[in-house]
Parts: C-alpha cells; sequence; structure tokens
C-alpha cells in the first residue's frame, strides 16, 4: 500500500505547527521521519490519521483513510506508550482494539506472544515499565497485521535488546511488502534501520530522499589522506582548488573531492601516501547539520561547527 | 456501526469500575428500599401515634400496595440522587476515561468516523444503565412481596408501570446530558458534578429566587420538568421541555466532538 501525505497543514493561531508537508510513503520501505523537538513529527502523524483538523490530504492506496472497510487492517499506528487505561488488563486492552478489524482471541494471544508480554498479559499496566508500555502499544498496532504501521519514538524506554529486536522487526514487516514509518531521536537506530528519511524542521520539509542520499549531502563527507610531505600535498590541492585541512599528525581532511582525483594530485606532485581513505559523515553529523537552524526548543548547544570536524586547524 | 458496539461494549465491560457502579446501584437501591419497608412496617404495626390534646389516636398507618412501595422507593429524591449520580458515572466515563488516559486517539484512529463513535457510546452505555435500573426495579418489588407487614393486604393496587416507564425516560435523558457535559468539558468529574448541581442546587435556587420576577422560568427548567413529567404533571409539555434540553446539549456536545482535534 502507497500513502501519500499531501500539502498538509496545521496552524495554531497564527503559527505553523505543519506547513505544505507532502512525502510519500511506498510498501517495502521503512521510512525514517525525522525531525528536531517540537518540529512537528507527531502533529503530521495526527494529521495523517485524520485526529487532528488542518489543510491537506493523507491518501492509503488513493483513498481517505475512513473510506477503507477495517482501517485497523490498513494502519496499525502507535503513537503514545501511554495511551491506554491503567486499569484494564493488558490482553483486555488489546482485544477492545481488536474489536474494528475482527480479530481473533488467538491472534491477540500471539501478539502478545510476539511482544514478549505473556507473563503480564492479565495484568493491570499502571505499573508497566516505559519498555513495556511500549511494547503493549506497538502489540496494539501490529493486532490487524496492517499495511502500514506508524509508529512514533517506539524505541523509548527499550533496553538494547528490545531496541534491536525492533529494528529486526520493522525491517522484515517492511520485506513483507508493508510500508513502515517511524519516527526517532536515536540516530544509530535509524541509521541501521531506516532505508529512505523525512526530514522536517519547523513543520517544514528539509529532506525526502534515500538515506544514504541524506547523508551524502552533508559537508562532513571528506577524504582521508595522509601524506609524507602533508604541506606539499595541500599544496598541490589548493592549487587545483581543493580545500584541506590538517587531521592528525600527517593526515589531511579533503573536502569536495573523491578519491581517485586526490590520488592522482598526489601522484602528478611526487607526494608519497600512507593512506587514502573516503570518511562518511553519520546519520547524526547529517542530520544536526541539514537541521541547524530548525530546531523550535533548541539548547544554544547543539549547533554543529560550521567547519568539518576532524581539523585540527588548517595547514596552511 | 456493530464493530463500534462491539468495541464499545469491550471497553465498557473491561473496567471493574463498571460493575462497582453497578453492583453499588443495585445494593444501594435494594437497601433504600429495604429501609422504606422496614420504616413502613413499623407504622404499620404501631397503629397509634403520640396522643394528641384531646389523649386521643391522631394517627393510624395501613400497609402500602405494591404499587405505592414501589413508586416511592424509586422516585424519593434520596434515591434518585444515589442512582442517578453511580449510574450517571459510568456515562461519564465513556468520554471521561478515553480523553483522560488517551485512548480517544486509538479510538479514533481504529474508528476516523465521529458520529458513530458517539452513537455507540451513547447506546452501550445507555444500555448499561436501562439494564441496571430495571434490575433494581424487579429487586425494589421482590423486597416489597418479601415484607408483607409493610406491603400487600388489603391495600388497593396503583398501577407503577407508568412511573417506572417515566423514571427511565428521566434517567435516560439525564444521563445523556451528563453525556453531553462530559464531551463538552472532556473531564469526567465535571460531566457528573455540573448536572448533579443543576439538579440539586442551583436549579432549586433559581426557582425559588429569580421566579419571582421571572414567572415562567420554573416552567423551562430541565430538572423541574423532567420530575414533573415523572410525576405524571403535564407529561407532554413537561416532557417536551426536558427534551428540547437534551437535544441541544447533545447537539452540542456532537458538534464539538466532531470539529475538535482528538
Amino acid at each position: 500500500m502507497t500513502v501519500e501525505a499531501r500539502g498538509l497543514r496545521k496552524t495554531y493561531g497564527q503559527k505553523a505547527a505543519v506547513n505544505d508537508l507532502s512525502f510519500t510513503l511506498e510498501p517495502g520501505v521503512v521510512t525514517g521521519f525525522l525531525g528536531p523537538n517540537g518540529s512537528g513529527k507527531s502533529t503530521t502523524m495526527r494529521l495523517m490519521l485524520g485526529l487532528d483538523h488542518g489543510e491537506g490530504q493523507t491518501l492509503w492506496d488513493g483513498q481517505e483513510l475512513a473510506a477503507h472497510k477495517s482501517v485497523t487492517r490498513v494502519v496499525g499506528a502507535h503513537l503514545d506508550a501511554r495511551f491506554f487505561n491503567p486499569n484494564r488488563k493488558a490482553r483486555s486492552h488489546l482485544r477492545m482494539l481488536a474489536a474494528e478489524a475482527k480479530v481473533s482471541n488467538a491472534r491477540v494471544d500471539e501478539v502478545i506472544a510476539m511482544v514478549g508480554l505473556e507473563t503480564v498479559a492479565d495484568k493491570r499496566p499502571k505499573s508497566f515499565s516505559l519498555g513495556m508500555a511500549q511494547r503493549l502499544g506497538l502489540a496494539g498496532a501490529l493486532l490487524a497485521q496492517p499495511k502500514v504501521l506508524l509508529l512514533d519514538e517506539p524505541a523509548n524506554g527499550l533496553d538494547p535488546q528490545s531496541i534491536h529486536w525492533l529494528r529486526d522487526f520493522l525491517r522484515v514487516y517492511a520485506g513483507n511488502g508493508n510500508a513502515v514509518f517511524v519516527s526517532s531521536h536515536l540516530m544509530s537506530e535509524m541509521q541501521l534501520m531506516a532505508d529512505r528519511l523525512v526530514v522536517i524542521a519547523k513543520g517544514e520539509l528539509i529532506a525526502d530522499e534515500d538515506a544514504a542520499t541524506f547523508v551524502g549531502r552533508s559537508t562532513r563527507n571528506d577524504v582521508l589522506v595522509r601524506a609524507a610531505n602533508r604541506d606539499a600535498l595541500h599544496s598541490a590541492l589548493a592549487a587545483e582548488g581543493i580545500e584541506s585541512f590538517s587531521d592528525g599528525e600527517d593526515g589531511l581532511s579533503v573536502v569536495g573531492a573523491e578519491t581517485d582525483r586526490v590520488g592522482e594530485i598526489a601522484f602528478r606532485n611526487q607526494v608519497q601516501l600512507r593512506e587514502l581513505t573516503v570518511r562518511t559523515a553519520s546519520l547524526e553529523e547529517a542530520f544536526l547539520e541539514l537541521t541547524s537552524g530548525g530546531q523550535e526548543y533548541a539548547t544554544g548547544q547543539s549547533q554543529p561547527p560550521p567547519q568539518p570536524p576532524t581539523t585540527g586547524g588548517a595547514a596552511s | 456501526m456493530m464493530r463500534n458496539l462491539t468495541y464499545e461494549w469491550r471497553r465498557i465491560s473491561s473496567i471493574r469500575s463498571t460493575w462497582i457502579l453497578t453492583g453499588v446501584t443495585i445494593v444501594a437501591a435494594a437497601a433504600l428500599a429495604e429501609l422504606i419497608a422496614v420504616v413502613a412496617a413499623y407504622a404499620v404495626s404501631h397503629p397509634t401515634g403520640p396522643a394528641g390534646p384531646d389523649g386521643g389516636p391522631v394517627e393510624v398507618a395501613t400497609k402500602l400496595s405494591l404499587g405505592e412501595f414501589v413508586t416511592t422507593a424509586m422516585t424519593n429524591p434520596l434515591s434518585i440522587a444515589i442512582v442517578f449520580v453511580i449510574l450517571s458515572t459510568i456515562v461519564a466515563q465513556a468520554f471521561g476515561q478515553e480523553y483522560r488516559h488517551g485512548t480517544i486517539r486509538l479510538t479514533l484512529t481504529a474508528f476516523p468516523r465521529r458520529v458513530p463513535v458517539f452513537v455507540a457510546k451513547a447506546i452501550v452505555c445507555l444500555a448499561v444503565v436501562v439494564v441496571t435500573f430495571v434490575i433494581t426495579v424487579l429487586l425494589t418489588i421482590v423486597i416489597g412481596l418479601l415484607n408483607s407487614g409493610a406491603v400487600g393486604g388489603d391495600a388497593p393496587s396503583v398501577d407503577f408501570f407508568g412511573p417506572a416507564g417515566r423514571m427511565i425516560l428521566y434517567l435516560i435523558g439525564y444521563c445523556l446530558i451528563v453525556f453531553a457535559v462530559t464531551v463538552i468539558t472532556r473531564v469526567l468529574a465535571l460531566g457528573v458534578i455540573i448536572p448533579l448541581l443543576f439538579l440539586i442546587v442551583v436549579e432549586a435556587v433559581l426557582v425559588n429566587l429569580v421566579s419571582r420576577f421571572v414567572h415562567w422560568l420554573p416552567e423551562v427548567m430541565p430538572f423541574t420538568s423532567a420530575l414533573a413529567f415523572v410525576n405524571g404533571t403535564d407529561m407532554v409539555r413537561n416532557g417536551l421541555v426536558f427534551l428540547a434540553w437534551i437535544v441541544v446539549l447533545v447537539g452540542i456536545a456532537l458538534a464539538v466532538f466532531r470539529a475538535r482535534d482528538a
């Protein structure tokens, strides 16, 4: 199932929480949803589900969500770990949610086992830890085996094993032809999990592209070259209009050139090389760089430095 | 719609408070009925009251008919207050708990069409309330039959189906007002307290004070009209006044529910 969000917009007074946001979720793809705090991620998900009223529309295989015969077979949403009545047993909570799609009790038990809540299924979740609450929320989203999963920060509160399980599970789920749309602040996890990224800041779209392309746009991608005569190589590169910064005892961080080009310049200038390596920015670095200035509630310390971080100062 | 109703039934039946509240209602109503029977039996067994100035009897009590007993047990102010407050709390939970715990978002994700959600909640809650109330009426009848010292004998029969039926309509109307106020305020406690305050305080104050200057005021007060309807006074007019209040409040609640972000 393909999900098309078109022109989503939500305002609170004069302020636009989400502004003309359009993107597409494809089947078989895990799409990461990134944005600083207060950037409008949760509002966007609520708009997609029709929970909040705003402008624009979201089409699920070309139809409004409410037009589908069974909504929970179309989309399973997990928006907040604490969306349950603390006095209703976990199993009863899921059986209640199962009513929309006429999901059997056997499937409820299956999902309980899948998320590892068998031992507490007949307990009231008021004493559940955040991790257990996340699992209950995830179980609710998975009940009717929906074609699309919408998960808002599902990894919050999970232990490392559970995060690993969640990552593998979502990749397999998408691999079965379903669309997965997941927001998270855990960049390292997102880097391992997401095939595609939708990135927003202050409610506006920053990027909607493959994760690799997004990371590749970062200026923190560079080439590390270690040379016997660093200063000579720096001069040779500068003569070709290529910027470089000192990195370590004998290294240069070269920005804006491929390894082939750096190697060729070194060869032509008879500089002996000791190492020539491509260094790719992490998703976190790319995210921080590309959303700098887009943070709604900043601490004042999160802005990345404008120059590559590996420099020990310019070589000359 | 069946899925909405199933969802609502599973929601309301899977929390203990629903069963605690229905149980308390039944026990409290039965206890009040028994109390009335005991008092009536005492009055019957002590036919001579305190001596008057001439030393003669001033009061002679006779047994109540079953109809009188049931009507008295159901329509006395204490019974109304207790039964209405407890049962209306079940109704207020339909939306109050959903907003409090955020589960309204789960509900509206599964059922994006809001009108059926609203209607299903009303139907299921009112069904539970009516069934509970019918059980209390049946229990009151049994208590009346068991207390032969107070009820029965040669007492003339009095129809209680009419008052009981009107009482059920009053209860349904009251619960719908609670339902509407809870939707509008999104707070369970306010949904229960605001109608109750109008029922026992605000309306009485308005009727007693303001009606001296605004003579028609008592005729348009919802609960004054509803009580008059239950007692069989000008039933059509009083019934319509009460119905108008219900329609207006439920209409506002539905409009608010549809327009509001979840």
